[in-house]
């Protein structure tokens, strides 16, 4: 990870969520499943993507958060990894304005949410994914 | 062999086979104790990860459970025996011991996974229910609304509401989703191929008698007994002949002969069992029937025989030869036997003190947990230690018991009954108090003969014998379940499915489609809500699903694979999966 960029990972995702953000986020997220050891087989697999926080990673996980939620309703548990080292966990909860919310509503708000300034969020705007 | 049982989604949550202890991960003593102690407060995030692990401990509280323990820890004391030069001849019974322990595990693994995760999304006591199984017992307890009037019937009306709210939410719906889609394997636990089956078996079971659909709850309480208080495979079990590839394929084929038995069960065989589990256990006494195992078995002379070596072996399990090593070695095998019945809820590290007058006070931080007399012989003193929250799941035994470590030693224990229940305080009391050994140090000692049973079996030529017999296990197991968990599918093409499914379940089935996955992970739960078409299409609406749409893709998908998922009843909907 460059030093001057800020690291997300989301933790605690199925194989359906690994699936979906893989189609959105390409190339530029890796994906960690928990090492299986002799005493932990039997228990079931987590799985983490980890992703630099840039226009196409908000992009992405606003799609993605579209696809996830219940009536206008979704939640987000991330933790940051900011370019000073420090490390942040939120558990962030979004509410649109309706159960079909706009992108661009989405994407304002995923971006702001996760501290991206407003150039990356513009930039995140305009990026059209090939999933799209 | 790994033989922890975990929890779907929480891998912190898991149950032993053999020593049946149980661990809750989500619990935190320091934020948890007070609503822990209490009647229907405990934390509703726990809900799941207790139904599924309480569900392998009532299983393995069993006569075939019990017995599987003695098995294994019978070969463990063998093999630390021939460690240390002591056991001649014992080789050949030791391997007699890892064959049926590890064959009727291996087997019987699926099921057990099955029954959990049925319990958790499917099991519903029916209306005015006699009978309730532990899982729902315990949700009643630990999350039902004691403040609300309940009739003869109490435990099910307050077992259902926070099973309802439960599978109500939205994180029901993610682990069913997450159950979907782990693969149709059967070396982490076989989740799904035993989900499959037993709610295959559930449907099979309700041909002859409908009435099981919405008792589902007594479907699992038939299913668990079906299997776990099987004298013949007790019998079976407990057989000393020489250890041989026809050991392995005896029990084998007689699990397999009782996936088909239990196809076969009437609505009568049902009803019996439904009266004769209802029944106060003085009753069961006085119609001279008291053991669940007579019910599935009309042979007296297997019954009695099974009944014999299971008395036989308690005696020899609560008196070992204290003159010999074996004997010795024996005792961690007693006391682990001896406390399969207790659930241990959490623990935390606290300080204890002791004083001269024998008032012990624990504390955590500068907070005072417990203060109360300590058990009598203890020396005054202060030093780090622990308290373990517990109880036991035998009749009448729902009050928890603080049990209070300083070092290895108990030193205090206090019992929360449910207020006025004096009787249960008293039984519980006595129950705590036998426990006389820590648990921690007991397990410890489990693992380290574990140890001792692992390097053996890695010896020449036993290390080819074992890799063998456990293939046969898994390639049976396999077979087995494939065919039980997708009887639907046409012969030709179930192989082909299993495989498309080996990987991540149904989730390649259903086109990895969000929309098409929840849509049937909504209807399957809707018939356990008791949901109708209108709330459905409501339950839908709030995912911005669409019922129509979803039940046309499931349809497609239903063709495409020639099996069928969904059964549309008009008003009402039934997912097979």
């Amino acid at each position: 990870v460059p030093e001057s960029e800020t690291q997300l990972r989301i933790p605690n995702l199925t194989k359906l969520d690994r699936h979906e953000l893989e189609q959105y986020l390409g190339e530029s997220a890796t994906f960690e499943t928990e090492q299986l050891t002799s005493e932990k087989i039997g228990e079931p697999v987590t799985i983490i993507v980890a992703v630099i926080l840039s226009a196409k990673a908000i992009k992405g996980i606003s799609l993605w958060l579209m696809k996830k939620r219940t009536k206008n309703e979704v939640k987000l548990a991330v933790q940051k990894k900011l370019p000073d080292g420090t490390e942040i966990s939120q558990e962030l909860q979004f509410t649109f304005s309706s159960s079909a919310p706009p992108t661009a509503e989405v994407v304002q708000k995923v971006g702001e949410a996760l501290g991206a300034d407003d150039n990356l969020i513009a930039e995140a705007l305009n990026i059209k994914l090939p999933t799209q | 062999m790994n033989e922890r049982y975990c929890s779907l989604g929480d891998r912190r949550s898991w149950t032993e086979l053999v020593t049946n202890y149980t661990s809750l991960g989500g619990v935190d003593l320091d934020r948890d104790m007070e609503s822990l102690l209490g009647w229907g407060t405990a934390p509703k995030a726990l809900l799941p990860a207790l139904v599924h692990e309480a569900t392998h401990h009532w299983c393995f509280l069993s006569p075939v459970g019990f017995v599987l323990a003695h098995l294994q820890l019978r070969a463990r004391r063998r093999a630390a025996l021939l460690r240390n030069g002591l056991g001649e001849n014992l080789l050949g019974p030791l391997l007699g011991d890892v064959i049926r322990y590890e064959t009727a595990a291996a087997m019987l693994r699926p099921l057990a996974e099955g029954l959990a995760l049925f319990a958790e999304f499917d099991a519903v006591p029916g209306s005015g229910a006699s009978v309730t199984s532990l899982p729902a017992t315990l949700v009643a307890t630990f999350f039902g609304d004691w403040t609300s009037p309940t009739g003869v019937h109490g435990l099910w009306e307050w077992s259902s509401g926070p099973l309802r709210e439960w599978r109500n939410g939205e994180a029901c719906a993610r682990r069913k989703e997450s159950v979907l889609g782990h693969g149709f394997e059967f070396t982490e636990g076989g989740y799904l191929p035993g989900y499959l089956t037993v709610r295959k078996l559930w449907v099979e079971a309700a041909k002859d008698d409908r009435a099981l659909l919405n008792h589902s709850d007594l479907f699992l309480t038939f299913l668990r007994a079906f299997f776990y208080h099987d004298p013949a495979l007790v019998d079976l079990l407990l057989d000393d002949s020489p250890p041989s590839r026809d050991v392995a394929e005896a029990i084998i084929v007689h699990i397999a002969d009782r996936f088909d038995k239990v196809q076969q069960v009437t609505k009568e065989q049902v009803s019996d069992f439904e009266n004769f589990v209802a029944l106060e256990p003085g009753d069961r006494e006085a119609s001279g029937n008291s053991d669940l195992m007579n019910l599935f078995t009309n042979d007296r002379s297997l019954l009695e025989t099974t009944r014999q070596a299971i008395d036989d072996l308690l005696a020899q399990v609560a008196n070992p030869d204290l003159n010999t090593v074996e004997g010795l070695l024996a005792i961690v095998g007693q006391r682990t036997l001896s406390q399969r019945d207790i659930i241990h809820l959490g623990s935390q590290t606290v300080e204890v003190s002791v004083d001269g007058h024998g008032e012990c006070a624990v504390k955590t931080g500068d907070k005072i947990v417990h203060v109360g007399r300590s058990v009598p012989g203890v020396q005054a003193g202060t030093a780090s230690g622990r308290l373990d929250l517990v109880f036991s799941i035998l009749p009448g035994h729902m009050a928890r018991g603080s049990m209070i470590y300083r070092g290895d030693d108990l030193v205090a224990l206090s019992i929360n009954e449910l207020q006025g229940d004096q009787d249960e305080a008293a039984k519980s009391h006595q129950r705590f108090e036998d426990i006389d050994s820590d648990p921690e140090r007991l397990r410890a000692a489990c693992e380290e003969m574990q140890e001792q049973l692992d390097i053996v079996l890695d010896w020449e030529p036993l290390d080819k014998l074992v890799a063998e017999m456990r293939q046969l296990a898994n390639d049976m197991c396999e077979g087995i379940y494939e065919l039980l968990a997708l009887q639907d599918v046409p012969p030709d093409r179930r192989s082909h499915l299993a495989e498309v499914m080996r990987e991540s379940g149904l989730m390649p089935l259903l086109r990895w489609d969000r929309d098409i996955i929840y849509g049937l992970v909504l209807i399957s739960i809707s018939w356990s809500l008791r949901l109708e078409r209108p709330e459905i299409i409501q339950k839908l609406a709030e995912y911005g699903l669409d019922l129509d749409k979803a039940l046309q893709a499931i349809a497609e998908i239903a063709q495409e694979y020639n099996i069928p998922i969904i059964t549309d009843g008009g008003n009402i909907l039934f997912s097979s999966v």
